[in-house]
């Protein structure tokens, strides 16, 4: 498999989001180094000075409320010496290597400032009791980095920095002292271990995060597809293909109506894609991106590129993408390069349609030949030669048999809609194939009201019908009716016409599989009905090549019911009627079917 | 029947968060606030354990009493409200109750060791990791009082 050289599998892009906050902003590197989420043991200096931050700050907010409310405390030696220490901290984290040591050293730092707290607050406890909390910044980065030990180490520390001037002092141990002995140490244990829960949570959520991220960048790369996540906005979130990313990038910028747009929409058009013909452009609103942008969600829908100077037929895909709650939030959009299967579908259709025509031309001879040496025996008043009757209805068969063939392989070549009005393409098919109803005992009934204008290749449209309404007699048993209805859908516009019959219906299992060429159902195969499983592969070719559809409705008690859908001509349609071979305007009226 | 908020079968679920394995986001959202309000719960009925031998005339007082009972009633909320069904900023007012219940806690133990205050860190947290509290909650202990 070839796969265009210039569309280069890329890195799987990041949200756009997640590099704004991975970006080197105040605010960002402050809420990581708070969290601490990104990496175990962040040494930098700037890393560490954030850590001490909180600490830092709020230590000034009280040093400057005790200089209003308690001057005195401020003078207190242990209070200033607790003060120095804090500050030999700030310099040990600007000053020391970090990197040079074990990772777990730079954790006595927070040991340090849990230290120089207990100090200064045995210099103020009498007077005002609240440097103890500060205990609680230390112990966040603790139990941050180190988790239920750091929480530990924390609550150890505390417990001594309340226990140890206590002690020193000779306290009278009242029961209130006791709660406060104890009281402080186990909410530092309390608010330890709930900061090394949630951090060990939120690194384990990252983790797997950037695992699922790996996962899906290995994927990406590792797929022959190119795939483009778009938000709703129609920006790519995720893409192994840059080309592809720029792409979607233009058409969100094409398709919002900004000052932009109409920049976009010609470099858009310097990029013109094909419907399957390989040559009818595709408008704008028409491409994949740009639907997939206004939210529609399609599968295999196939388009021709020009890439490079080549041209490469696509398949695209898109699905909607889902948030928790179920709601849509973009969409993905895949691109597989079909271009060897077209290219294999096109070089066996040309294969078949040479194949036919050299089986033809011995065909004709033969059957020629046959009716020749017929007359010279009667001629002769020779034997009756019932042989000859053999040949001939076996030549016939294979002609029949070649001429679908040629007929399948041409369905996919040349075709030139034109006005058409479908009533009286549809009548003169019914007219066509009475003879083989009657013979058949199938009853013919038509319904439709007026005019069915359609944009159609006539020659096309008539091979289609005539297979359609074969196969309903030939799978129908005698004494039941075949009705062919057509009227033009008034909710999107396109001509529906509906052959219905009375017959044996399709199972199940034959569904999937009756438009696949040379595809006969079992009970076909195991009936004596002639086919060579060709019809319905071509009527599905013809109806595609329209951008039309057909689809069965079978109920194996009921019959089938073809519902073929055609694109309708309208006023404003380009293409002049001038070339259409069926009289009739709108206003004509059908005629009524000859009773037989 | 089997009530629908029978513990039996959610704690299990509820203790598989301390198994660092285990995500925290698979719980519903009424087991995380169940589980963010624990911590305070926990060093609540500490502290008064503690209350209880040092200053027993603290859990008589009215103001202990009210505070213990918004806990109690915080932490039912947690399981019986579908908050799941509310606006998502809704469950923002347990932690704000939880300030209230703490500051009531402070007022009783008034004179008392400061630590009760440092209870606010547990709803502080969960306002913060909830990641909708542009504002702290510090002003509100001191109204409280």
């Amino acid at each position: 498999m070839d796969r265009p050289t210039d569309r280069p599998t890329g890195r799987a892009t990041g949200r756009p989001a997640d590099r704004a906050t991975d970006g080197n902003n105040w605010r960002g590197s402050v809420t990581r180094g708070l969290l601490g989420v990104e990496d175990r043991y962040q040494l930098s200096r700037h890393h560490l000075l954030v850590r001490q931050l909180p600490l830092l700050l709020v230590l000034a907010i009280v040093i400057v409320f005790m200089a209003i409310f308690y001057r005195n405390a401020l003078t207190d030696p242990l209070f200033l010496t607790g003060l120095s220490i804090v500050a030999l901290s700030v310099a040990l984290a600007v000053f020391v290597p970090w990197t040079k040591f074990p990772p777990g050293t730079v954790l006595l730092l927070p040991i340090i400032d849990i230290m120089a707290i207990g100090v200064a607050r045995a210099g103020t406890a009498n007077e005002v009791d609240v440097l103890g909390l500060l205990v609680i910044f230390p112990t966040i980065w603790l139990a941050n980095a180190d988790k239920e030990r750091g929480a530990w180490v924390a609550t150890v520390s505390m417990a001594v920095i309340i226990l140890a001037p206590t002690f020193l002092t000779d306290m009278l141990l009242t029961p209130q002292v006791w709660a406060k002995l104890i009281m402080l140490p186990v909410i530092i244990a309390a608010v330890g271990l709930t900061v090394s829960t949630i951090t060990q949570r939120l690194e384990t959520a990252a983790a797997q995060n950037r695992q699922q991220r790996n996962l899906l960048d290995s994927i990406l790369q590792a797929i022959d597809v190119g795939v483009v996540a778009l938000d709703t906005q129609g920006q790519a979130v995720v893409t192994n293909d840059e080309d592809l990313a720029t792409r979607a990038r233009l058409t969100a910028v094409a398709a919002d109506g900004s000052d932009a747009a109409p920049a976009a929409r010609e470099a858009m058009d310097a990029m013109p894609i094909y419907e399957p013909d390989g040559t009818t452009l595709i408008p704008f609103d028409r491409r994949p991106l740009v639907r997939a942008i206004r939210g529609e969600y399609f599968s295999n829908s196939l388009y021709w590129d020009q890439i490079g100077g080549e041209q490469v037929a696509r398949y695209a895909t898109s699905k909607p993408v889902y948030n928790d709650a179920g709601e849509v939030v973009g969409c993905v959009v895949a691109f597989s390069d079909v271009t060897p299967l077209m290219k294999a579908a096109a070089a066996q259709s040309m294969f078949v349609a040479a194949v036919s025509h050299e089986l033809r031309t011995p065909l004709t001879a033969i059957l020629g030949y046959t009716d020749l040496l017929r007359e010279r025996l009667e001629d002769d008043d020779g034997p009756p030669a019932p042989e000859l009757d053999v040949i001939e209805r076996g030549a016939h068969r294979l002609r029949v048999v070649v001429e679908d063939l040629l007929t399948a392989a041409s369905a996919t070549m040349s075709m030139s809609p034109v006005r058409l009005d479908v009533a009286e393409a549809i009548h003169s098919a019914l007219v066509s194939i009475r003879p083989t109803a009657d013979a058949a005992g199938i009853t013919l009934e038509q319904d439709i009201t007026g005019p069915v204008p359609a944009l159609v290749d006539p020659e096309r449209i008539g091979q289609l019908l005539d297979n359609l309404l074969s196969n309903a007699i030939k799978y129908s048993p005698a004494g039941t009716t075949v009705s062919v209805h057509a009227r033009t859908d008034s909710a999107d516009g396109q001509v529906v016409v509906e052959v219905q019959d009375q017959g044996r219906g399709i199972s199940a299992a034959d569904k999937d599989l009756i438009f696949a060429p040379f595809y006969r159902s079992e009970s076909a195969r195991q009936s004596s009905i002639p086919g060579a499983g060709l019809g319905l592969s071509m009527v599905k070719a013809i109806a595609e090549r329209h951008g039309g559809s057909i689809r069965l409705h079978s109920n194996t008690d009921r019959g089938t019911t073809a519902e073929l859908r055609l694109p309708a001509w309208k006023a404003a349609s380009t293409i002049t009627n001038s070339t259409t071979p069926s009289p009739g305007g709108p206003a004509a009226a059908v005629p009524p079917l000859p009773e037989p | 029947m089997r009530s629908k908020f029978a513990m039996p079968g959610r704690l299990p679920r509820l203790l598989s968060v301390f198994d660092s394995r285990g995500s925290f986001h698979r719980l519903g959202l009424r087991e995380r606030l169940f589980l963010s309000q624990l911590p305070l719960n926990l060093c609540t009925l500490a502290a008064a354990g503690i209350l209880a031998f040092t200053s027993p005339g603290v859990l008589r007082d009215p103001m202990f009493l009210a505070s213990a009972l918004i806990i109690v009633l915080v932490t039912v909320a947690t399981l019986a409200v579908p908050w799941e069904r509310l606006p998502k900023a809704a469950y923002l007012t347990l932690p704000l109750l939880d300030l209230v219940a703490v500051g009531l806690l402070h007022s009783a133990n008034a004179g008392g060791p400061v630590a009760l205050a440092a209870l606010s860190v547990f709803p502080v947290f969960w306002l913060a990791w909830s990641g909708m509290a542009p504002c702290t909650p510090g002003p509100s202990v001191s109204w409280a009082r």
